[in-house]
C-alpha cells in the first residue's frame, strides 16, 4: 500500500477510539462478500455501534470475552507497519500508555479467500484487540480466532499460522500478551447460552430505566432461590406490577453478567430452578484467558 | 507419557525415523524391550517377528524425541459384529465373507497355543519356533504363513479380530479398472461373426476399447463440447478433434476425415464415459461442495428464544399478475419477502410488491414484521386478525443471504431502529437457511404453481401458453391467497417436530406453531418487545418526495429522479394540516416535504413533524384504487394514462380547435347581429335597455321571449314556465366562481379538504 493509503486509513479513523468510538479496519458492505465466513454485523452487548465480524467464529470468541469481563473488544485491528503509539494511547477512561509500538510488515494473501478485505499489501491485523484488566490500569492482549485444523496444516504453514506467528511477534515486541482461540473447543450450548443471552444487555438499557433495575433484581434473586425460573419471574413481576417479559429480560442480563450463577454450560429450562457453577467456570476461565491471578 | 509399559506403540518421527513401522511393545524385563512392528493397513504384507532392544537405548530415544510413545487405535472394522462385516463385504447373505473366512481360519490355526502361551512366555522362551512347524505339517500349510498369523496376532494386540483378513481392499474399491475387452453389447461384426461360426464361444467383441486416454479424450469432449449442443453433435466434434484420419480441404477450409468405426469410440460410449468424469468436480468448485459439505444438526438448533434469529428471504412470485383496474393490463410478477422465526418457524413479516428485491422492501418485510398486522390484514378482507395469529415479532438478529439485506442502509438502519444484528450466510450456502428457502418451494406449490398465470418458475415451455397472457389475478387478490396461507402456515398446521419436552405437559402433537409461540411467551423464552410503531415508522418505512398545497399533500413520482411530477391517486390531507396552518401556509407557494409511505398501502402516509409523526389519509375519491392499488401500479395507470393521452392528441386538439371557431363564428354573429339592430333601431324607436327598465324586468322580458320560442330549459324544452328559475339559477352560478377573489378561492379550496376529510372519514373508520 503506498502511503497515501494508509494516510486515508488514519485519517478516516481506522483502528483509533474505544468502545462505541472505534472504527474497525473491515466493514461488511456489498463488496466484501464472503463464501466461507458467516458474517454479521450489529450491536455487541453493552455497545451501541456496529461491530462487524467477517466470521462467527470471530463473533463468538469477541461474546466470550466481553463475557469474561473484557473492558472493551475491538475487531478487526490494524496492525501498522510502521512505529505507531500504543493501542491504549488514547484510553479515555484512565491511565493511558504513552508509548511507541513497533510496527509490523502485513503479509499480502492472508486466508486467502476466507477471509475478504485482507489483501491489503502491507497491512496485516489482528482478528480482535482486547482490552483487559481494570479502568485505571488497562492492558492490551491479542487474540487470534483460529482453528486448529487450519493452524497446522502439513509441514508448510498455513496463511492462519503465518498470521498467527505475526500477530504473536507483533505481541511480544511491544509487550501485550497474545492468544490463539478455536471456538470450535467451546461446548455448543455453553455458545448457544452466550449467543441467547446477550441481546439481554441491550434490551434492559433500552426498556428499562436505571433506577428500576435493581429492585427486580433483588426481588428476582431472592424469587430464584425457591423457584423455577418462570414461577420466580412470574412472582417477581406480580410483586412489583412489572411486565413479565421485562423481568424476563432481567433474568437474562442477570445470567449474562452472573449476577446469579448460573451455569451456561448446560441447557437453561425456563420451568426448572437454575443449575449454578457458572461462577466457577468464568472465574477459571478468565484466569486462563486474561492471565488473572 | 514417558514411562515404558507394554502394549504401548512407538513411533518414529518423520525427519529421522528409528523405525520405518510403528512397534506395539511386548515384554519389558532384564533391562530389555521386546517389540513387533505393527501393521494394519490395506497393503500389509508379511507380518514380521520380535525384536529385542535395550530399554537405556529406547529410553534415550524417547528423551531425544525421535520417538512418541501413543496408544494404540486398532481399526473400526475389528469392533464390528460378524454380521456387520458380512453386510459390508459379504457377497451372499448368509454366507460369511472372505475376510471372516480367513479370520478364522488364521485363529483356529494359532489357538491351541496363544491360549496355552501367554505373550511374556513366548517370547521369552521362543517355544513357537519349534511349535509352528510340528503344527504346520498338522493343517498342511506352510511355515511362514504360520509365523505371519502369530506375528499378525501379538502386533494386533492378541486379539483374534486383529486376524481379520484384508480380502475387502482386493480389487482396488474406488479405483478405476482400466479396460482389456470392448464393454456392453456385441456390435454387428461380430454378431455376424458368431452367426457364421456358432462353434465360436470366446469371440471377443469387435469395437473400441476405452483405455484411461480414451476416457479422458471423452470427457474432455463432452465437458468441451456439449455446451449448447446436441449430443450426436458434441460425439461428433470430439471424433474430429482426437479421432480423425486426415484433413481434407473443402472450399478451402479444412475438414476431418474420421477414423474407421472400430478405430474410434461409438457415440453410446461417448454418452457413457462422457459425464463421469472426476475431474468436473474439481472444475465446478461450487457443485462439489454443496455435494459434500456437511448439514450437521437440525435448522432451529441451539436457537433459544422467539426472535433471537429470523431468516429472511426474496423470491419471484413466479405468477404473472395483472392490474386492479382491469384484467386486461399485465403487470409483471411480484416480489415475495418473508420473515420467519427461527424458533418457531411462525412467518412473522411479509413484502408483497412490484418492487424488485432492494434495500427498501427488505426494510419494509422487518418493519412488517415488528408492528401490528391487523391493519394490514383488515385492507385486503380479513377482519379481525391479531397478533395471536400473525404475531409483531423484534428481530435481533436476521439472517438473511448476501441480496437485499446486504447494504449500509439496512444494516444502519436495523441497529437504529433497534438495534438489531444482521448476519450474511455465505454466498452459495442456501442450506445455512434450509427452512426458509424450503417455505419457498412450499409457497410455490401450495399456491403460487396452481395460479392462473403462473411461469412455474421456469422459462416457457414449448407449446405452453406465454403467462402473462393467462394473467387473471391483481396483486390484491394474491396477497389475499398469501395472508390466507400465512394463516394456515401459523395457526393451523400441527408442528409435532417443534415440541419439546419442557412443552409436552401443556400441549401436544396437534400443536400449531402460535400454540408453540404463545407457549415460549409465556415462559419467557422471546427477546423483548418489539419497538414502538412510530420508531419503527420513522426509520424502516421509505421516504416520498412531495409537495403540499393548499388542496393537501401531492406525493411526487418515485421513478422521475428530482422532477416533481404529481403520483396520481396520492393526496394526503389531515385535520393537524388544517389546525396547525400547514396547508395555509402552502396556499402561494406548494412546500416540498417528505412522506414516510408504504407503498404497497396507498391509504395512509405518515409526515414527520416537530410533533411527531402526523398520519395523513388519502382523500383521492377513487376508493378501489387507493384501496387495492399499490405505488407502482398507480406509475403504470399513470404512464398508461399519458400513452393514451398522447395518441388521444390530435382529435382532442381538433375538438378544441372545432369548438373554438363555433363559440367565435356564434359570437361574431351576434355582435354583427346587434350592430345591425343597433342600426335599425337608431333610426325607428328608443333604445329597449334604457334605464326606465330594471334589469330584472329585462330578464322576465327575456325569459318570456325563450319561453316563446321554446329554448327556455336546456334540457327539457317542453318543461313547464315553472322550472325556468331553475334553469336561470343553473346559468347564473357559474359566473359566481368566475368572479370570486383569489382569497376567496383559497378558502373554499381549504373547506373542500375539510370535506374531503370528513367525506374520508365516514368512508373508513381508519384512524
Amino acid at each position: 500500500m503506498a502511503t497515501t493509503g494508509f494516510i486515508n486509513l488514519i485519517r478516516s479513523g481506522v483502528g483509533q477510539g474505544h468502545r462505541d468510538d472505534y472504527i474497525p479496519l473491515i466493514r461488511l458492505s456489498r463488496r466484501n462478500i464472503s463464501r466461507i465466513g458467516t458474517q454479521s454485523t450489529g450491536p455487541m452487548p453493552g455497545y451501541r455501534r456496529a461491530s462487524h465480524f467477517v466470521a462467527h467464529s470471530i463473533k463468538v470468541v469477541a461474546l466470550l470475552m466481553l463475557w469474561l469481563g473484557a473492558l472493551d473488544v475491538r475487531e478487526s485491528f490494524p496492525l501498522w507497519p510502521f512505529d505507531h503509539p500504543h493501542p491504549l494511547a488514547d484510553w479515555p477512561f484512565g491511565q493511558p500508555i504513552n508509548r511507541e509500538c513497533t510496527g509490523m510488515a502485513g503479509i499480502t494473501s492472508a486466508a486467502k479467500g476466507g477471509r475478504p478485505g485482507r489483501r491489503v499489501a502491507g497491512l496485516s491485523q489482528v482478528d480482535l484487540m482486547i482490552t483487559k484488566g481494570t479502568l485505571d490500569l488497562p492492558s492490551s492482549l491479542v487474540v487470534e480466532c483460529a482453528s486448529s485444523r487450519q493452524t497446522v496444516c502439513g509441514d508448510t504453514p498455513s496463511d492462519v499460522a503465518k498470521r498467527s506467528a505475526l500477530s504473536r511477534r507483533y505481541a511480544r515486541l511491544n509487550d501485550m500478551d497474545h492468544r490463539v482461540i478455536d471456538s470450535d473447543v467451546l461446548d455448543p450450548i455453553f455458545v448457544a447460552n452466550l449467543l441467547g443471552l446477550s441481546d439481554a444487555p441491550n434490551t434492559i438499557r433500552r426498556d428499562l430505566s436505571p433506577e428500576e433495575l435493581p429492585l427486580i433484581q433483588d426481588c428476582l434473586t431472592s424469587n430464584l432461590e425457591k423457584n423455577s425460573i418462570c414461577e420466580a419471574v412470574w412472582r417477581t413481576a406480580s410483586q412489583l406490577g412489572k411486565n413479565e417479559q421485562q423481568v424476563f429480560n432481567v433474568f437474562d442480563g442477570m445470567a449474562w453478567s452472573q449476577q446469579i450463577d448460573i451455569d451456561l454450560g448446560r441447557t437453561i429450562y425456563r420451568t426448572e430452578p437454575i443449575v449454578p457453577g457458572g461462577q466457577r467456570v468464568k472465574m477459571q476461565l478468565r484466569q486462563f484467558v486474561f492471565g488473572d491471578s | 507419557m514417558e514411562h515404558l509399559q507394554v502394549d504401548l506403540i512407538l513411533t518414529g518421527r518423520s525427519s529421522d525415523p528409528v523405525f520405518n513401522k510403528p512397534m506395539r511393545i511386548l515384554l519389558i524385563a532384564d533391562s530389555y524391550v521386546w517389540m513387533i512392528p505393527v501393521d494394519v493397513g490395506p497393503h500389509r504384507g508379511y507380518a514380521k517377528g520380535v525384536q529385542r532392544f535395550r530399554e537405556d537405548l529406547v529410553k534415550s530415544w524417547i528423551g531425544q524425541s525421535k520417538l512418541d510413545l501413543t496408544e494404540f487405535k486398532p481399526p473400526a472394522q475389528w469392533a464390528l459384529p460378524d454380521e456387520d462385516i458380512n453386510q459390508l463385504y459379504g457377497k451372499r447373505a448368509g454366507e460369511p465373507c472372505k475376510a471372516i473366512i480367513q479370520r478364522e481360519a488364521a485363529w483356529n490355526a494359532i489357538q491351541a497355543y496363544v491360549e496355552a502361551h501367554p505373550v511374556s512366555e513366548a517370547v521369552l522362551t521362543m517355544s513357537y519356533r519349534t511349535w509352528i512347524p510340528t503344527r504346520a505339517a498338522e493343517l498342511g500349510c506352510s511355515v511362514s504363513w504360520l509365523y505371519h498369523v502369530l506375528h499378525l496376532y501379538w502386533a494386533g494386540g492378541s486379539t483374534r479380530f486383529c486376524l481379520l483378513g484384508n480380502s475387502r481392499y482386493c480389487g482396488s474399491p474406488g479405483v478405476r479398472k482400466a479396460q482389456s475387452t470392448k464393454l456392453g453389447r456385441r456390435n454387428v461384426a461380430t454378431s455376424a461373426a458368431l452367426r457364421a461360426d456358432p462353434a465360436t464361444k470366446n469371440l471377443d467383441s469387435v469395437g473400441y476399447i476405452m483405455s484411461l486416454e480414451a476416457i479422458n479424450k471423452a470427457q474432455f469432449g463432452w465437458r468441451h463440447f456439449s455446451a449448447g449442443r446436441s449430443v450426436r453433435q458434441a460425439y461428433l466434434e470430439t471424433m474430429a478433434t482426437f479421432y480423425r484420419d486426415s484433413i481434407k480441404m473443402v472450399g478451402g477450409m479444412p475438414e476431418a476425415v474420421l477414423k474407421l468405426p472400430n478405430d474410434r469410440p461409438t457415440q453410446r460410449q461417448f454418452e457413457y464415459w462422457g459425464p463421469r468424469d472426476e475431474s468436473k468436480h474439481e472444475v465446478d468448485e461450487n457443485k462439489n461442495r454443496q455435494d459434500q459439505r456437511r448439514l450437521p444438526g437440525y435448522a432451529n438448533q441451539n436457537i433459544l428464544k422467539i426472535g433471537q434469529i429470523a431468516w429472511a428471504d426474496s423470491s419471484s412470485g413466479d405468477v404473472e399478475l395483472t392490474s386492479v383496474v382491469s384484467r386486461l393490463i399485465h403487470v409483471s410478477s411480484a416480489t415475495f419477502l418473508e420473515l420467519m422465526d427461527a424458533r418457531t418457524t411462525v412467518i412473522c413479516g411479509v413484502y408483497i410488491g412490484f418492487e424488485r428485491p432492494s434495500a427498501r422492501i427488505a426494510l419494509l418485510a422487518a418493519a412488517h414484521a415488528a408492528m401490528s398486522k391487523a391493519d394490514w390484514c383488515a385492507r385486503f378482507g380479513f377482519e379481525g386478525i391479531t397478533d395471536d395469529q400473525i404475531p409483531a415479532v423484534r428481530l435481533d438478529n436476521i439472517y438473511t443471504d448476501n441480496g437485499e439485506y446486504r447494504n449500509i442502509l439496512s444494516a444502519k438502519v436495523t441497529l437504529e431502529a433497534w438495534q438489531g444484528w444482521i448476519t450474511y450466510a455465505p454466498a452459495g450456502v442456501p442450506e445455512e437457511k434450509g427452512t426458509i428457502e424450503g417455505d419457498h418451494h412450499v409457497r410455490h406449490k401450495l399456491a403460487d404453481h396452481k395460479l392462473a398465470g403462473t411461469t412455474h418458475g421456469r422459462p416457457r415451455c414449448y407449446g405452453e401458453p406465454e403467462p402473462a397472457s393467462e394473467a387473471a389475478l391483481n396483486i390484491y387478490e394474491y396477497t389475499r391467497i398469501h395472508i390466507e396461507r400465512i394463516l394456515r402456515h401459523n395457526t393451523q398446521q400441527a408442528v409435532p417436530h417443534l415440541l419439546t419436552g419442557e412443552m409436552r405437559g401443556e400441549l401436544d402433537a396437534s400443536a400449531t406453531r402460535m400454540d408453540i409461540f404463545r407457549w415460549l411467551k409465556k415462559h419467557g423464552y422471546i427477546n423483548g418487545t418489539p419497538p414502538s410503531s412510530d420508531v419503527i415508522r420513522a426509520h424502516m418505512l421509505p421516504t416520498f418526495d412531495a409537495t403540499m398545497t393548499a388542496r393537501g399533500v401531492f406525493v411526487h413520482r418515485p421513478d422521475r429522479g428530482n422532477k416533481p411530477e404529481f403520483l396520481i391517486g396520492c393526496r394526503f390531507v389531515s385535520d393537524y394540516l388544517v389546525q396547525s396552518g400547514m396547508l395555509a401556509a402552502a396556499r402561494k407557494h406548494g412546500v416540498s416535504v417528505r412522506l414516510k409511505m408504504d407503498p404497497t398501502d396507498l391509504q395512509v402516509a405518515w409526515l414527520p413533524t416537530a410533533e411527531g409523526l402526523q398520519l395523513l389519509n388519502n382523500v383521492y375519491a377513487d376508493d378501489l384504487l387507493i384501496a387495492r392499488g399499490s405505488v407502482n401500479e398507480l406509475c403504470v395507470i399513470q404512464d398508461g394514462d399519458a400513452r393514451v393521452r398522447l395518441k388521444d392528441k390530435a382529435r382532442q386538439d381538433q375538438d378544441d380547435l372545432d369548438y373554438i371557431n363555433n363559440r367565435e363564428n356564434i359570437n361574431r354573429s351576434a355582435v354583427e347581429q346587434k350592430i345591425k339592430e343597433r342600426t335599425a333601431a337608431k333610426a325607428s324607436e328608443p333604445d329597449r335597455n334604457s334605464s326606465s327598465h330594471t334589469p330584472s324586468e329585462r330578464r322576465q322580458t327575456e325569459i318570456g321571449n325563450l319561453e316563446e320560442r321554446g329554448l327556455a330549459s336546456p334540457i327539457d324544452v317542453s318543461a313547464p314556465a315553472a322550472s325556468s328559475e331553475e334553469a336561470v339559477s343553473a346559468v347564473t352560478t357559474p359566473s359566481t366562481e368566475v368572479t370570486a377573489t383569489e382569497n376567496k378561492r383559497s378558502a373554499y379550496l381549504i373547506d373542500d379538504t375539510v370535506s374531503a376529510i370528513r367525506k374520508f372519514k365516514q368512508r373508513t373508520n381508519r384512524s
